[in-house]
Protein backbone atom coordinates (compact mmCIF):
# COMPACT_ATOMS: atom_id res chain seq x y z
CA UNK A 1 0.00 0.00 0.00
CA UNK A 2 1.27 3.47 -0.96
CA UNK A 3 0.53 6.52 1.38
CA UNK A 4 1.13 9.42 -0.41
CA UNK A 5 3.44 12.36 1.94
CA UNK A 6 0.35 14.35 2.16
CA UNK A 7 -1.52 11.48 3.78
CA UNK A 8 1.14 10.79 6.14
CA UNK A 9 1.67 14.47 7.01
CA UNK A 10 -2.27 13.88 8.05
CA UNK A 11 -1.86 10.66 9.85
CA UNK A 12 1.45 12.41 11.89
CA UNK A 13 -1.52 14.94 12.81
CA UNK A 14 -3.90 12.44 14.13
CA UNK A 15 -1.34 10.73 16.03
CA UNK A 16 -0.53 14.22 18.09
CA UNK A 17 -3.93 15.02 18.52
CA UNK A 18 -4.52 11.83 20.25
CA UNK A 19 -2.28 11.94 22.71
CA UNK A 20 -3.47 15.20 23.70
CA UNK A 21 -6.93 13.27 23.69
CA UNK A 22 -5.69 10.21 26.03
CA UNK A 23 -3.74 12.12 28.37
CA UNK A 24 -7.23 14.32 28.61
CA UNK A 25 -9.81 11.48 29.31
CA UNK A 26 -7.22 9.37 31.77
CA UNK A 27 -6.42 12.83 33.67
CA UNK A 28 -8.29 12.90 36.59
CA UNK A 29 -7.45 16.26 38.20
CA UNK A 30 -11.38 17.38 37.57
CA UNK A 31 -12.54 14.85 39.53
CA UNK A 32 -10.20 15.44 42.37
CA UNK A 33 -10.73 19.46 42.32
CA UNK A 34 -14.55 17.97 42.83
CA UNK A 35 -14.54 15.95 45.08
CA UNK A 36 -12.31 17.91 47.57
CA UNK A 37 -14.88 20.89 46.89
CA UNK A 38 -18.33 18.74 47.29
CA UNK A 39 -16.48 17.28 50.43
CA UNK A 40 -17.76 19.47 53.00
CA UNK A 41 -21.23 19.69 51.79
CA UNK A 42 -21.60 16.31 51.54
CA UNK A 43 -20.37 15.22 55.64
CA UNK A 44 -22.08 17.98 56.53
CA UNK A 45 -25.69 16.61 55.21
CA UNK A 46 -24.98 13.67 56.16
CA UNK A 47 -24.13 14.83 59.90
CA UNK A 48 -27.01 17.49 59.81
CA UNK A 49 -29.78 14.24 58.59
CA UNK A 50 -28.45 12.22 60.84
CA UNK A 51 -29.30 14.63 63.98
CA UNK A 52 -32.85 15.39 62.48
CA UNK A 53 -33.44 11.46 62.39
CA UNK A 54 -31.80 11.20 65.81
CA UNK A 55 -34.69 13.47 66.88
CA UNK A 56 -37.34 12.28 64.95
CA UNK A 57 -36.46 9.26 67.00
CA UNK A 58 -36.62 10.50 70.12
CA UNK A 59 -39.47 12.74 69.59
CA UNK A 60 -41.91 11.28 67.27
CA UNK A 61 -44.55 12.54 65.61
CA UNK A 62 -47.68 12.06 67.33
CA UNK A 63 -49.71 9.78 65.11
CA UNK A 64 -46.64 7.74 65.44
CA UNK A 65 -45.78 7.59 68.98
CA UNK A 66 -46.64 4.48 70.42
CA UNK B 1 -7.54 -17.27 10.79
CA UNK B 2 -5.90 -15.89 13.91
CA UNK B 3 -2.58 -14.45 14.15
CA UNK B 4 -0.68 -12.70 16.78
CA UNK B 5 -1.55 -8.69 16.50
CA UNK B 6 3.08 -9.20 16.15
CA UNK B 7 2.30 -11.05 13.03
CA UNK B 8 3.20 -8.91 9.82
CA UNK B 9 0.88 -9.91 7.91
CA UNK B 10 -1.24 -7.08 10.13
CA UNK B 11 1.08 -4.40 8.54
CA UNK B 12 -0.85 -4.99 4.99
CA UNK B 13 -4.24 -5.01 6.07
CA UNK B 14 -6.19 -1.38 4.86
CA UNK B 15 -9.61 -1.90 6.20
CA UNK B 16 -9.20 -2.98 9.98
CA UNK B 17 -12.25 -3.48 12.29
CA UNK B 18 -11.41 -2.83 16.02
CA UNK B 19 -13.38 -4.69 19.14
CA UNK B 20 -13.65 -2.74 22.13
CA UNK B 21 -11.20 -3.86 24.08
CA UNK B 22 -8.65 -2.73 21.96
CA UNK B 23 -9.99 0.60 22.00
CA UNK B 24 -10.34 0.59 25.77
CA UNK B 25 -7.00 -0.78 26.16
CA UNK B 26 -5.19 1.81 23.70
CA UNK B 27 -7.23 4.50 26.03
CA UNK B 28 -6.69 3.40 29.35
CA UNK B 29 -3.34 4.29 30.15
CA UNK B 30 -3.35 1.73 33.25
CA UNK B 31 -4.50 -1.27 30.98
CA UNK B 32 -2.20 -3.95 30.82
CA UNK B 33 -2.14 -4.00 26.96
CA UNK B 34 -1.82 -0.22 26.56
CA UNK B 35 1.13 0.40 25.73
CA UNK B 36 1.65 -2.61 23.42
CA UNK B 37 -1.52 -1.16 21.61
CA UNK B 38 0.22 2.02 20.62
CA UNK B 39 3.68 0.13 20.05
CA UNK B 40 1.37 -2.12 17.26
CA UNK B 41 -0.88 0.01 16.17
CA UNK B 42 0.78 2.72 14.57
CA UNK B 43 3.37 1.74 12.13
CA UNK B 44 -0.09 -0.26 10.96
CA UNK B 45 -1.53 2.93 10.73
CA UNK B 46 1.19 4.71 9.36
CA UNK B 47 1.52 2.03 6.72
CA UNK B 48 -1.87 3.27 5.11
CA UNK B 49 -4.52 1.08 7.20
CA UNK B 50 -7.93 2.78 8.33
CA UNK B 51 -9.49 1.47 11.59
CA UNK B 52 -12.83 0.99 12.17
CA UNK B 53 -14.86 0.57 15.32
CA UNK B 54 -18.84 -0.14 14.93
CA UNK B 55 -21.24 1.31 17.37
CA UNK B 56 -21.38 -1.98 19.98
CA UNK B 57 -17.82 -1.15 20.46
CA UNK B 58 -18.60 2.75 21.50
CA UNK B 59 -21.41 1.25 24.07
CA UNK B 60 -19.01 -1.08 25.71
CA UNK B 61 -16.32 1.42 25.46
CA UNK B 62 -18.49 3.96 27.90
CA UNK B 63 -19.49 0.82 29.96
CA UNK B 64 -16.19 0.21 30.75
CA UNK B 65 -15.66 3.87 31.54
CA UNK B 66 -18.22 4.35 33.61
CA UNK B 67 -16.96 1.42 35.82
CA UNK B 68 -13.35 2.77 35.80
CA UNK B 69 -15.01 6.67 37.10
CA UNK B 70 -16.81 5.86 39.37
CA UNK B 71 -14.08 3.33 41.14
CA UNK B 72 -11.71 6.16 40.72
CA UNK B 73 -14.32 8.29 42.46
CA UNK B 74 -15.16 6.13 45.75
CA UNK B 75 -11.11 5.68 45.86
CA UNK B 76 -11.06 9.68 45.89
CA UNK B 77 -13.80 10.18 48.50
CA UNK B 78 -12.46 7.42 50.91
CA UNK B 79 -8.80 9.27 50.27
CA UNK B 80 -10.41 12.37 51.26
CA UNK B 81 -12.23 11.22 54.15
CA UNK B 82 -15.64 11.69 53.06
CA UNK B 83 -18.11 9.36 55.15
CA UNK B 84 -19.03 6.44 53.81
CA UNK B 85 -22.04 4.26 55.33
CA UNK B 86 -20.72 1.31 57.19
CA UNK B 87 -22.17 -1.41 54.75
CA UNK B 88 -21.24 0.53 51.88
CA UNK B 89 -17.38 0.63 53.35
CA UNK B 90 -17.49 -2.79 54.10
CA UNK B 91 -18.57 -3.70 50.34
CA UNK B 92 -16.14 -1.81 48.87
CA UNK B 93 -13.00 -2.81 50.72
CA UNK B 94 -14.08 -6.44 50.10
CA UNK B 95 -14.82 -5.93 46.07
CA UNK B 96 -10.93 -3.78 46.49
CA UNK B 97 -9.46 -6.78 48.00
CA UNK B 98 -10.78 -9.49 45.60
CA UNK B 99 -10.20 -7.19 42.54
CA UNK B 100 -6.50 -6.62 43.13
CA UNK B 101 -6.33 -10.78 43.69
CA UNK B 102 -7.71 -11.12 40.47
CA UNK B 103 -5.76 -8.39 38.57
CA UNK B 104 -8.96 -6.28 37.89
CA UNK B 105 -8.68 -2.50 38.03
CA UNK B 106 -11.96 -1.32 38.36
CA UNK B 107 -15.27 -2.62 40.19
CA UNK B 108 -17.44 -4.99 38.22
CA UNK B 109 -20.93 -4.09 37.24
CA UNK B 110 -22.19 -6.60 39.86
CA UNK B 111 -20.39 -4.81 42.44
CA UNK B 112 -21.43 -1.62 41.12
CA UNK B 113 -25.59 -3.35 41.65
CA UNK B 114 -24.03 -4.59 44.90
CA UNK B 115 -22.80 -1.22 46.32
CA UNK B 116 -25.60 0.82 45.26
CA UNK B 117 -27.83 -2.07 46.94
CA UNK B 118 -26.34 -1.48 50.58
CA UNK B 119 -27.61 2.12 50.81
CA UNK B 120 -31.21 1.84 49.34
CA UNK B 121 -32.44 0.60 52.85
CA UNK B 122 -30.70 4.07 54.02
CA UNK B 123 -33.40 5.79 55.90
CA UNK B 124 -35.22 8.79 54.55
CA UNK B 125 -34.04 8.33 50.87
CA UNK B 126 -30.44 10.07 52.16
CA UNK B 127 -28.79 6.57 50.57
CA UNK B 128 -30.68 6.78 47.25
CA UNK B 129 -29.24 10.94 47.75
CA UNK B 130 -25.87 9.39 48.36
CA UNK B 131 -25.59 6.84 45.18
CA UNK B 132 -27.10 10.27 43.09
CA UNK B 133 -24.67 12.82 44.27
CA UNK B 134 -21.35 10.19 43.77
CA UNK B 135 -22.76 9.34 40.05
CA UNK B 136 -23.21 13.05 39.78
CA UNK B 137 -19.66 14.03 40.84
CA UNK B 138 -17.92 10.59 38.93
CA UNK B 139 -19.83 10.89 35.81
CA UNK B 140 -20.59 14.38 34.81
CA UNK B 141 -19.52 15.37 31.40
CA UNK B 142 -17.60 11.98 30.87
CA UNK B 143 -20.14 10.06 28.32
CA UNK B 144 -19.78 12.70 25.60
CA UNK B 145 -16.39 13.36 26.28
CA UNK B 146 -15.54 9.82 25.43
CA UNK B 147 -17.54 10.34 21.81
CA UNK B 148 -15.35 13.61 21.60
CA UNK B 149 -11.64 11.71 22.35
CA UNK B 150 -12.49 9.25 19.67
CA UNK B 151 -13.36 11.36 17.11
CA UNK B 152 -9.63 13.07 17.97
CA UNK B 153 -7.94 9.67 16.80
CA UNK B 154 -7.27 7.13 14.23
CA UNK B 155 -9.63 4.97 15.19
CA UNK B 156 -13.24 6.15 12.64
CA UNK B 157 -17.33 5.23 13.26
CA UNK B 158 -18.69 2.70 10.69
CA UNK B 159 -22.02 2.95 10.30
CA UNK B 160 -24.40 0.07 9.53
CA UNK B 161 -25.10 2.38 6.38
CA UNK B 162 -21.96 3.18 5.48
CA UNK B 163 -21.40 1.67 2.04
CA UNK B 164 -17.49 2.50 1.81
CA UNK B 165 -16.98 -0.25 4.33
CA UNK B 166 -19.93 -2.35 3.76
CA UNK B 167 -20.86 -2.05 0.26
CA UNK B 168 -23.73 -4.08 0.79
CA UNK B 169 -25.23 -1.58 2.93
CA UNK B 170 -27.39 -0.59 1.26
CA UNK B 171 -29.23 -3.97 0.98
CA UNK B 172 -31.84 -5.09 2.87
CA UNK B 173 -30.13 -8.77 3.79
CA UNK B 174 -27.15 -6.99 5.64
CA UNK B 175 -26.23 -7.46 8.16
CA UNK B 176 -28.75 -10.19 8.81
CA UNK B 177 -28.99 -10.17 12.64
CA UNK B 178 -30.01 -13.75 12.33
CA UNK B 179 -26.66 -14.93 11.51
CA UNK B 180 -25.53 -12.87 14.99
CA UNK B 181 -28.07 -15.11 16.51
CA UNK B 182 -27.22 -17.98 15.06
CA UNK B 183 -23.68 -17.20 16.21
CA UNK B 184 -24.85 -16.25 19.64
CA UNK B 185 -26.37 -19.92 20.06
CA UNK B 186 -24.15 -22.09 18.69
CA UNK B 187 -21.26 -20.29 20.71
CA UNK B 188 -22.74 -18.87 24.22
CA UNK B 189 -21.19 -15.68 22.54
CA UNK B 190 -22.28 -12.41 24.31
CA UNK B 191 -24.74 -10.50 22.05
CA UNK B 192 -22.87 -7.17 21.56
CA UNK B 193 -19.91 -9.47 20.78
CA UNK B 194 -22.00 -11.46 18.20
CA UNK B 195 -22.94 -8.67 17.01
CA UNK B 196 -19.59 -6.99 16.13
CA UNK B 197 -17.90 -10.63 14.64
CA UNK B 198 -21.32 -10.96 12.13
CA UNK B 199 -20.29 -7.16 10.81
CA UNK B 200 -17.59 -9.02 8.97
CA UNK B 201 -19.34 -12.36 8.33
CA UNK B 202 -19.43 -11.54 4.69
CA UNK B 203 -21.01 -7.95 2.84
CA UNK B 204 -17.82 -5.81 4.10
CA UNK B 205 -14.30 -4.54 2.91
CA UNK B 206 -13.10 -4.95 6.46
CA UNK B 207 -9.72 -7.29 5.62
CA UNK B 208 -9.03 -7.91 9.38
CA UNK B 209 -10.30 -7.78 12.98
CA UNK B 210 -8.40 -7.19 16.14
CA UNK B 211 -9.64 -8.42 19.49
CA UNK B 212 -8.65 -9.56 22.76
CA UNK B 213 -11.99 -10.94 23.68
CA UNK B 214 -11.21 -15.15 24.23
CA UNK B 215 -14.69 -15.80 23.50
CA UNK B 216 -14.73 -14.02 20.15
CA UNK B 217 -11.20 -15.79 19.27
CA UNK B 218 -12.69 -19.28 20.36
CA UNK B 219 -16.16 -18.96 18.17
CA UNK B 220 -13.58 -17.84 15.44
CA UNK B 221 -11.35 -20.85 15.89
CA UNK B 222 -14.44 -22.62 15.52
CA UNK B 223 -16.26 -21.71 12.53
CA UNK B 224 -18.41 -19.10 13.49
CA UNK B 225 -17.83 -17.02 10.34
CA UNK B 226 -19.01 -17.95 6.99
CA UNK B 227 -16.33 -15.89 5.07
CA UNK B 228 -13.10 -16.00 7.40
CA UNK B 229 -11.25 -12.44 7.57
CA UNK B 230 -7.65 -12.59 9.72
CA UNK B 231 -8.05 -11.77 13.01
CA UNK B 232 -5.49 -10.94 15.00
CA UNK B 233 -5.06 -10.33 19.12
CA UNK B 234 -2.65 -9.41 21.65
CA UNK B 235 -3.53 -12.30 24.02
CA UNK B 236 -1.70 -15.46 23.64
CA UNK B 237 -2.87 -17.36 20.26
CA UNK B 238 -1.71 -20.72 21.51
CA UNK B 239 -5.09 -21.16 22.50
CA UNK B 240 -6.91 -20.70 19.30
CA UNK B 241 -4.64 -22.32 17.07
Amino acid sequence: MTVTTEEQKKRQDILEREKLAIFQINDTSDLQERVRKEKAKNNLDIVRDSEDDRKKIANPAPDKAL
Amino acid sequence: MIHSAQDALLDGAERVLVDSNVIIAFFDQRHKFHAQTHQRLTPVYLGGADFYYVQPCLLEFKEYWRRKKLTECIELRIKEGYYLYRKFKKAFNDFSEDNARRQHLYLSDRQLKDLRATLENVAAGKGVRYWLELCQQALVGTMSSLEASLAQTRFKYARFNDDDVFPLAKREEWPNWKDADVIQEKFGLAASDAAILNMTNGGSNIDALISNDGDMLFAVANGALRAPIDIYTFLDTSFYV
